[in-house]
């Protein structure tokens, strides 16, 4: 592997980090094999003190905060040019309302879904309801309803707690999968 | 050893390193090496980590028809590393205890 190569192979696997950072990284590694070479290594043997590319991209992006990671991806890779701008607000009549069909369509969707869910909830609560005021009325205790009621509301505070964990994991598994993504694509695996 | 805990230790180790003079990295780690066998790919993003910490900063300066990038320790840096011999101690303690195991009360 010759010093292009190398580094050629380094700047594909920091495809995820902004331009100026990436070309910062690749100048340092140049350098790096150069003082070696000055030592009186051969260009090979400075190569291989380096380590693989691939190697040294995933511990650099490794400490890289996932939002630069992000930041970067969704940046338009080309300017906006200005006719392009005025197209877009001349034709504001065409696909404004096209957008708001589509906003509206989805929000409807949206809330007819959250009804059925609130509706089969409903269901099933009348359901238990019922059953559960049948057979109190028929034990006819008061202390049995209460001690069930706050039996009820124990219940729902463990299932609160289970909900915020599940809510943080499920947060912190998005976040690693995201930037795995983010990495992969750009041809560099990486254990987040 | 294991990397999270040799970690923090490399950082200090660096900035040792630079304390005296300001050095570039394959000077870096052929001093280290002695004491330290340290790569650098394990050093540079030691450097970029320590220089977003502000504990060291970096200027380039000419060298046979190219820029090499020399660490200069700062303030904040010099302050870690005079914090090292109190961090040390608790290490020492935590060794103790983890070596005493068998005969705590």
């Amino acid at each position: 592997m010759n010093q292009e190569f190398f580094l050629q192979e380094l700047r594909r696997y920091l495809a995820a980090l902004p331009e100026t950072e990436r070309e910062r990284i690749v100048e340092d590694y140049r350098g790096m094999i150069l003082d070696r070479m000055e030592d009186g290594a051969t260009e090979e043997a400075a190569i291989c003190d380096l380590g693989a590319p691939e190697e040294i991209a995933r511990q650099i992006l490794s400490e890289i905060p996932i939002t630069t990671l992000v930041r970067e991806r969704v940046r338009p890779k080309r300017k906006i040019a200005a006719w392009e701008i005025v197209l877009l607000i001349l034709g504001a009549p065409l696909w404004l309302p096209l957008l708001i069909t589509v906003a509206a369509v989805a929000f409807s969707l949206l809330l007819a879904f959250f009804s059925l869910v609130l509706a089969v909830a409903a269901a099933a609560g009348a359901i238990v309801y019922h059953g559960a005021t049948l057979f109190l009325y028929a034990q006819g205790s008061v202390l049995v309803i209460a001690g069930i009621s706050i039996g009820c509301i124990g219940m729902g505070l463990l299932l609160l707690l289970a909900a915020f964990a599940l809510a943080k994991r499920l947060g912190s598994r998005l976040i690693r999968f995201v930037r795995r993504r983010i990495l992969k694509r750009d041809g560099c695996e990486i254990e987040a | 050893m294991d990397v999270q805990l040799k970690r923090g230790l490399l950082d200090v180790c660096v900035l040792a390193a630079i304390e005296q003079e300001d050095s570039y990295g394959y000077q870096i780690v052929k001093d280290m090496s002695p004491y330290v066998e340290i790569s650098e790919s394990t050093l540079y993003p030691i450097l970029r980590r320590l220089e977003a910490a502000s504990c060291l900063s970096v200027r380039s300066a000419e060298h046979n028809g190219r820029l090499r990038k020399y660490y200069h320790i700062t303030p904040l840096g010099r302050a870690r590393l005079a914090q090292f011999p109190a961090d040390w101690k608790e290490l020492q303690a935590i060794h103790d205890f983890i070596m005493d195991r068998g005969n705590q009360p």
